[in-house]
């Protein structure tokens, strides 16, 4: 698209993979369980695998989704009293609760690796799949929400300094 | 110590207006942060670990289905055919388009499972129609999101399937418990709609004629019998609750492609992506819960709370009311999800050593827990009816406040009579 970086591109891209990733898991969820009674009910033949393969589905799209739900803003948030501060105190007390989920992520992330590690070992009773398939989503996800949080922070720095420049 | 530390950073994160899971995964951080100054330090690796095997459970994966089965509803048009038969059945009479709205979010409580789903479904349908015929907007508000209480109670219900998945009861029992109060409260609260619309003379529907009512009828029908297909898939035994979850989403999804041929695969994705979202930001709340909950165990959280209540009274029914107020009060200022995580654990042994039915007290519970969904400062369903119209949330709950009262009544009622709860899981189960 005329006018666009290749930053604004790159970060476009991504949330749409993200979020059609997200979409197809969903469905690809629907239909596991789905077929799996479909399976049961008119064949009698109900798939070992019928609940290992939704449970990680399951773990994959809530990570996934969480990523693309934080860029868009979709969470109901109380901000009565954020709307009354000054807009210079505001900034900083979005700035600090923005750095204090991006430490949060970092130590997720890093404390995950050994769980990772841990498990890679074992195997899931049905599927045989790497028992890690299940902790990688939560690394995945707190990677994605931390480059969500920095461009959250960016966002609300740049429309301070627009409203000061207006001002 | 640690304890009140952790309580300190929700409150403060909460009250500065940060999403709810990350005030509470902020809270175990700064508990497991200052944990290692200690003598018996909590590992990080475990928050991380419990932040994966939270989800790990078959059970909540119907969750996000039974999500994106209520965004199905609005695709494919189920919504706009309950809301039609609704019309047709009720508009004529007093209370006209708002009790349009208490009967729409009562049938469509049968395939959703969620309270804020529901108030913004119908509220974006009904809410725009309602203000064009003069009805005041703060009350059209306050019509659809205390109307949209009613869709945890009744089966299917989210609430209750994360309840049943905490205190280890039956899915079955819980949905069939909430009948009876489900429909206590629509008669609730289409009695008070009809009484306020008739006494402030609001504007009524011309009654529909008989050719109508078939007509909206027989397209509505396949809609109508979406709940019997889901619930009854799960008392009859055929379907866990989440395969009744993936069955209410081949229903629907069956409806709209095959029956309605309204749906294209465009906006069946987006729905999935859609409810993967809404969805996403529940489960997060709920891993976060689940580990805040064990770390309030592991500082006693449960022992002072029991010790506090007992102090003052150790009559069940004395209890039972401190417990109720306990939660309303907690309902105005936390959302339903991390509520039930932290306080399930505590309460549910303790009041079933006191005799008091866990399948009747977890409707009690979820019922408590819909009313703080209509008073502020954190009521979401206010919060989901201003973010769609633009009316001030203390405009709305002002308005809200007859419909307050008759839940709290409702509340009083499945409080101290408990065949009220069990009676119909009783008809199925042996429940206690």
């Amino acid at each position: 698209m005329p006018g666009r970086s290749i930053v604004e591109r790159a970060d476009r891209a991504l949330e749409m993979l993200v979020y059609y990733a997200s979409a197809l898991l969903m469905l690809a969820l629907a239909g596991v369980i789905l077929y799996a009674v479909v399976l049961r009910y008119f064949f009698n033949a109900a798939p070992s695998w019928s609940e290992e393969v939704p449970r990680v589905a399951f773990l994959w799209v809530s990570y996934l989704a969480i990523a693309v739900a934080v860029k868009r803003g979709q969470s109901l948030r109380v901000t009565f009293l954020l709307e009354r501060l000054p807009p210079r105190a505001r900034i900083w007390l979005e700035m600090f609760m923005h750095a204090s989920i991006f430490v949060m992520l970092g130590f997720l992330f890093w404390h995950n690796i050994p769980v990772i590690e841990l498990s890679r070992g074992s195997r899931m009773l049905a599927t045989q799949w790497s028992d890690a398939i299940r902790y990688v989503p939560l690394s995945i996800g707190c990677v994605l929400i931390g480059l969500y949080q920095v461009r959250l922070v960016l966002r609300s720095l740049a429309e301070y300094r627009a409203a000061r420049g207006l001002a | 110590m640690m304890l009140a530390a952790m309580l300190v950073v929700l409150l403060v994160f909460t009250l500065l207006g940060m999403e709810i899971a990350w005030a509470i995964a902020l809270a175990c951080f700064a508990y497991i942060a200052l944990s290692q100054f200690t003598d018996a330090p909590t590992s990080f690796a475990l928050f991380a670990q419990q932040m994966t095997v939270g989800l790990d459970g078959f059970v909540l994966v119907s969750v996000p289905l039974f999500i994106f089965a209520g965004e199905l509803m609005n695709v494919c048009g189920v919504t706009q055919r309950l809301v039609r038969v609704a019309a047709v059945i009720v508009g004529h009479m007093h209370g006209g388009l708002a009790n349009v709205g208490v009967v729409a979010n009562f049938l469509m409580s049968g395939v959703s499972g969620s309270a804020v789903a529901d108030a913004a479904a119908t509220g974006t349908v009904l809410v725009p129609e309602m203000k064009r015929r003069r009805f005041p907007e703060d009350f059209s508000c306050a019509v659809i999101a205390a109307a949209a209480t009613v869709g945890p109670i009744i089966p299917p219900s989210i609430a209750f399937l994360l309840l049943a998945s905490i205190i280890n009861v039956s899915v079955g029992q819980l949905f069939l418990a909430g009948i009876v109060p489900g429909t206590m409260m629509f008669v609730a609260m289409f009695v008070v709609t009809w009484w306020l619309c008739r006494r402030r003379d609001y504007p009524r529907e011309p009654k529909a004629t008989a050719g109508e009512r078939v007509e909206a009828m027989r397209d509505g029908v396949l809609a109508l019998i979406a709940p019997l297909v889901i619930v009854g898939s799960i008392v009859a035994g055929i379907a866990t609750p989440t395969e009744s979850a993936a069955i209410a989403v081949g229903y629907t999804l069956f409806l709209g492609l095959a029956v309605y041929r309204n749906t294209s695969i465009a906006a069946v994705v987006h729905a999935a992506g859609s409810a993967a979202m809404s969805s996403a930001l529940v489960m997060l709340t709920v891993a976060a819960s689940q580990i805040f909950a064990w770390l309030a165990v592991q500082e006693r959280l449960g022992e002072l709370l029991t010790a506090g209540m007992l102090a003052l009274s150790d009559n069940v029914y004395v209890v039972l009311a401190l417990v109720n107020l306990l939660m309303l009060v907690l309902g105005m200022f936390m959302e339903l999800v991390p509520i039930m995580f932290i306080l399930a654990p505590i309460i549910f042994p303790w009041l079933a050593g006191m005799g008091v039915s866990e399948v009747q007290f977890g409707v009690v519970m979820v019922l408590n827990l819909m009313i703080g969904m209509i008073t502020p400062p954190i009521g979401l369903n206010l919060m989901v009816l201003s973010a769609i119209t633009g009316v001030d949330v203390m405009r709305i709950f002002r308005a809200a406040v007859p419909y307050v009262l008759a839940l709290v009544a409702v509340l009083l009622l499945i409080t101290y009579v408990p065949a009220l709860t069990l009676f119909v899981p009783q008809l199925f189960y042996p429940v206690k």
